[in-house]
């Protein structure tokens, strides 16, 4: 009788124990999986934080890049002469129906990603049509 | 030893001997058992909590695209006033309607529009700073809706838009911070 029961408890253990270490070692997977999205999704939120000071930058120190209509490509010009801060993958991309720059940045394995679209005319990068200077017309000398 | 005496000691007999076998027998199987249980609770237990930890983030990222698409809107709503109505710029959002230099029909796709993550509705545009505060410079509120469909629920986020010179043009967009969840 006592070795039966002693048979019964240790077999209970084995498989409680077998199934603690399963839920301790998915736990362990996760938690890792976890810290590393936690820190990709940190560093797509500086690259953003940081794309998003230069544009500012840029507005203050050179105000408009060109007419509103043509000012993206410079806008991705000058961001791609800055390279990314962080280890991310960052793909910009001209939208140029709208005049906007597409910035997407994903983490490594791309398990993360960000997208913005960014208008020049929104930020003060580029000159409104109603403000450039207008040609003077033959008739207005003639 | 007296007769009394002997009489008192219990006598060692084999069904004393079986009972306190037993005895010790029982102990084992409810401690294993009662191991075992706190063992899985306590693995549960923690499991649960990463499992937590992973809701919190994935509603972390759903939040962050949210608002990429509200700053993408409203990139695209403030550059589409810009270019095409730039009359609308320093008026409150209540006076767009009877503007003058925009059609009625105009004004629709003005203050809605869609995004990978859900339709966006222009809420609002106020002045948030007076007319002329001595700097030459109107600031504009902006409040952005974007609702959701599959996470049904609508976030509202505000921005605000700096118009300077003259006349008056775009010079900065700034998320301001979110408004609330409906």
């Amino acid at each position: 009788m006592q070795l039966l029961e002693s048979m019964v408890a240790a077999a209970i253990m084995a498989a409680s124990g077998a199934a603690s270490l399963q839920l301790w070692a998915g736990l362990c997977q996760s938690t890792v999986e976890e810290t590393r999205n936690q820190g990709g999704a940190d560093q797509l939120e500086a690259e953003l934080t940081a794309i998003e000071a230069s544009l500012q930058q840029l507005a203050l120190s050179r105000g408009a890049l060109a007419p509103c209509g043509q000012a993206a490509p410079a806008l991705l010009e000058k961001l791609q002469a800055r390279p990314p801060a962080t280890t991310v993958h960052r793909d910009l991309s001209l939208l140029l129906d709208e005049d906007a720059l597409q910035v997407e940045l994903s983490s490594e394995g791309k398990a993360l990603s960000r997208r913005r679209v960014y208008n020049p005319a929104a930020l003060g990068l580029c000159t409104p049509a109603s403000s450039l200077p207008t040609d003077p017309s033959p008739e207005a000398h003639g | 030893m007296p007769a009394w005496s002997r009489s008192l000691r219990p006598p060692r007999t084999a069904t004393h001997c079986r009972q306190s076998v037993s005895a010790e027998a029982g102990f084992v199987l409810p401690l294993a058992v009662t191991v075992s249980l706190l063992l899985l609770l306590s693995s549960l237990s923690l499991q649960a909590m990463a499992l937590q930890g992973q809701f919190r983030l994935a509603a972390e990222q759903r939040l962050r695209r949210s608002e990429d698409s509200l700053v993408s809107a409203a990139h695209h709503l403030v550059a589409r006033l810009q270019r095409d109505h730039a009359c609308l710029l320093p008026a409150t959002l209540d006076r767009w309607a009877s503007a003058d230099c925009v059609a009625p029909p105009d004004l629709q796709p003005l203050s809605e529009g869609e995004t990978p993550e859900g339709r966006w509705r222009l809420l609002s545009w106020q002045a948030a700073s007076s007319p002329m505060d001595g700097s030459g410079r109107k600031v504009m509120e902006l409040l952005l809706e974007l609702s959701s469909p599959a996470a049904d629920t609508s976030l509202r986020a505000a921005f605000a838009v700096t118009l300077a010179g003259e006349p008056l043009v775009v010079s900065d967009l700034r998320l301001l911070g979110w408004r609330g969840r409906v």
